[in-house]
């Protein structure tokens, strides 16, 4: 094995990063609140490219329903954000007169949260017993062609249950904070903080799971070989279990940010996500979460940086910066920012 | 319907190499059975017949499309899970080629559009959407196909979906989200006798007659479609028979092997993934003069990829008879089940309130219904209708 010690291209990268993050930072009009935005969707997409990383390794193919889970979960989230927020209120009247009656807000979409990502745990559980199980075994493509199926069954499922239109969480947008940082000042509201914070929290917390925990060793351990894993004693249908819990609880959450944070949700929206998620993935490098986590801060930034700024390019392209920056990394480094030596089936 | 069920229940028989020709003449069959029955039963034979040309026509398109990833997925296991991107480009190139602005306005009272049309023969429109759809397949081949096959089903998907956002975002293209309407057809005005006086169509100073009753034209035009599924078969035919097919199949079932026999598997890989999308923006041309209308719905990743893996998968990887035959059989599913929509109760009364059957709950469990057809042909029966036949090289057909 060659060590890749000095790696001119991966170093390259950084640069660039480095370089773009300065540039958009303080040559950009109102650079320091784009960043922020960026960081903001950066760690949205964190949360939905832990999971998605984390199934490409381990179960070894590309899972395209995952962008789909993930809206499930937002969905189901929905529900419950409605039922605790419109419908209990009605059943219990004290709920509906207190005057902390934001604090109530947060504590039902947590509950909500909670609750949406346990829809998704149970469905991607489920998914996984019915069909991919049996299908271990199998071609890595055939996985790829029956993910891409569940992810249209998904979607439709969504639409047959919630309908084609717009929906949203009853989470009122407050009058931002403006944050000076010397450079200018940045407007951010409540959501935005909690966003963050809770994103990095949850990431933090998955990264303590991986390094200390029993399962997350394991885990660890499969997604390097999985046979040399079974080999050594780890029951490793169980860890698959895990990993598309942990994956779909995760992208669930990322869900409900994405409501809370754009003001709607529709049963596409996980189909657009899909991309940026892939990409944030193959720009880290297939298998490293840490590297799925950097990948999503740089596709978030540079999304929202470089579309954002210029009034005449429409919005829409964002995910057009994802593709572009995936492609171009495929070209020059396609084992990604901090994954491993490239492997080909 | 019929030919629908026919053809499913054949996928659970287990079938020899004569039975083949009986699923084949078996579909057909059906079809000349259900004419006949409609002609006693007093079904207008005009909507009869208009209904049979255009569900003809979509098959037959769609048999294209289906030929071209059965190059692509079938013969070489590239596994592009974008053909609505390549069936997409091709249908919007092929429509701005032969778009005549003068004709963009009638009938629709719309003004104002935008974009550039060039007015040229249907021809050049169709090579314009092949040529177009080749060198978008260029662009995701050049990035993804030294790498594991999953980098190209990401690129794919990815490349339709910047599609459908730079002809939904670029009005001064492609006018947007409106669509494009009024497309011409080919020949239309040249043999299509209409009410309205026209002007004749000359060509090498030869005065076309214009002898076809608008109703009929469709008629014209499956012939047209025909010819290039005639085409594109016998032309993937011969191909997978030659060297070049052969090294294909060598390059999808071991990499390593192909290449240690010196096999340029990058090369092999691109021409595989270029000639299926060249196909498909065929695919896309034809569609776009049929319904004579494009709009970003084109890049629908369920009608327009999902369905084509489906076909593909029903009627046996590897095959292009399978190909096509996949093709007509999940068609008339696919045309069938939209008629469910008729005769299912509009709404649903419910404790829980109304629940709108015909546009909420219809079509998203149609393609559920299908996803679960797929998946279940992928877990008991990957072969699907028709195996992949046996190929040897024509030489040596020959001399057998």
């Amino acid at each position: 094995m060659k060590h890749q010690q000095s790696d001119p291209v991966k170093w390259i990268i950084w640069g660039l990063i480095v370089v773009g993050l300065i540039w958009s930072l303080f040559f950009v009009k109102n650079g320091p609140q784009f960043v922020a935005n960026g960081v903001r969707l950066g760690s949205i997409l964190m949360l939905g490219a832990i999971g998605l990383s984390l199934t490409y390794k381990i179960l070894n193919f590309a899972n395209f329903a995952h962008g789909d889970i993930l809206i499930f979960g937002a969905y189901g989230a929905f529900s419950l954000d409605w039922l605790f927020v419109d419908v209990l209120p009605r059943l219990i009247p004290t709920l509906g007169e207190a005057d902390h009656a934001a604090l109530l807000r947060w504590i039902a979409l947590g509950l909500a949260t909670v609750g949406g990502a346990a829809f998704a745990v149970v469905l991607s559980l489920l998914i996984d017993k019915v069909l991919y199980r049996r299908m271990r075994r199998s071609a890595a493509v055939v996985l790829v062609i029956a993910s891409f199926g569940m992810a249209l069954f998904v979607r439709n499922l969504v639409q047959a249950v919630w309908g084609v239109g717009n929906r949203s969480f009853a989470m009122r947008i407050r009058p931002p904070m403006l944050l000076d940082v010397g450079i200018g000042t940045i407007k951010l509201t409540t959501i935005h903080l909690v966003t963050i914070a809770v994103s990095l929290t949850l990431v933090v917390l998955m990264h303590l799971f991986l390094k200390y925990t029993k399962t997350g060793k394991a885990m660890r351990a499969m997604s390097d070989n999985s046979d040399l894993a079974r080999v050594s004693g780890i029951n490793t249908e169980h860890m698959i279990r895990w990993t598309w819990a942990i994956g779909s609880a995760l992208s669930a959450v990322a869900g409900v940010f994405i409501g809370i944070n754009f003001g709607i949700i529709t049963p596409n929206t996980g189909n657009l996500v899909l991309l940026p998620l892939f990409s944030a993935v193959i720009l880290g490098g297939i298998g490293s979460p840490y590297g799925a986590m950097l990948g999503a801060l740089v596709i978030g930034i540079a999304q929202t940086v470089l579309v954002a700024p210029v009034t005449s390019i429409s919005s829409q392209y964002k995910p057009g910066v994802a593709f572009l920056l995936m492609i171009i990394m495929l070209l020059v480094r396609p084992q990604g920012l901090l994954g491993e030596e490239e492997r080909r089936g | 319907m019929l030919s629908a069920l026919v053809g499913l229940a054949l996928l659970l028989t287990q079938k020899t190499r004569s039975k083949r020709a009986i699923v084949f003449w078996g579909t057909l069959g059906v079809w000349v059975v259900l004419l006949l029955i409609g002609e006693w039963g007093g079904v207008p034979s005009d909507l009869m017949y208009s209904f049979l040309t255009s569900f003809l026509i979509g098959a037959g398109i769609y048999s294209v499309l289906t030929l071209g990833l059965n190059v692509q997925w079938g013969y070489t296991g590239l596994f592009n899970i974008g053909v609505a991107g390549f069936f997409g480009v091709g249908a919007y190139v092929s429509t701005i080629l032969v778009q005549d602005p003068a004709k963009m306005s009638l009938g629709s009272g719309l003004e104002g559009f935008q974009a550039h049309y060039f007015n040229l023969p249907f021809l050049v429109g169709l090579l314009g959407a092949m040529g177009v759809a080749g060198l978008t397949a260029i662009v995701v081949g050049f990035a993804t196909l030294r790498l594991r096959t999953d980098y190209l089903a990401i690129a794919t998907i990815g490349i339709s979906e910047i599609l459908r956002l730079i002809v939904s975002n670029e009005p001064q293209l492609t006018e947007g989200t409106r669509g494009i309407p009024n497309i011409p057809q080919p020949f239309h005005q040249c043999i299509v006798h209409d009410i309205r006086p026209k002007a004749p169509c000359e060509l090498f100073g030869w005065q076309f007659p214009q002898f076809l009753d608008p109703a009929y034209y469709n008629w014209f035009y499956l012939l047209v479609v025909l010819a290039v599924i005639f085409v594109a078969f016998l032309s993937l035919e011969r191909i997978s028979r030659s060297p070049w097919g052969r090294a294909l199949r060598a390059i999808r079932e071991d990499e390593d092997a192909a290449q240690s026999l010196g096999k340029n598997n990058f090369r092999f890989k691109m021409q595989s993934l270029i000639v299926g999308a060249v196909i498909m923006g065929a695919a896309g041309s034809l569609w776009a003069h049929f319904v004579k209308f494009v709009s970003p719905e084109i890049f629908d990743p369920v009608s327009r990829t999902f369905l084509i893996w489906v076909m593909l998968i029903v009627g046996g990887t590897g095959n292009n008879r399978g190909a096509i035959l996949g093709a007509f059989v999940m068609w008339g599913v696919w045309v069938s089940t939209s008629f469910l929509n008729n005769v299912l109760p509009p709404t649903l009364n419910t404790p829980l309130g109304n629940i709108d059957v015909a546009a909420q709950l219809f079509g998203p469990l149609r393609v559920m219904a299908i996803v679960v057809i797929l998946e279940l042909i992928l877990l008991y029966r990957p072969r699907g209708l028709l195996g992949e036949e046996k190929t040897t090289s024509t030489m040596h057909e020959s001399k057998a």
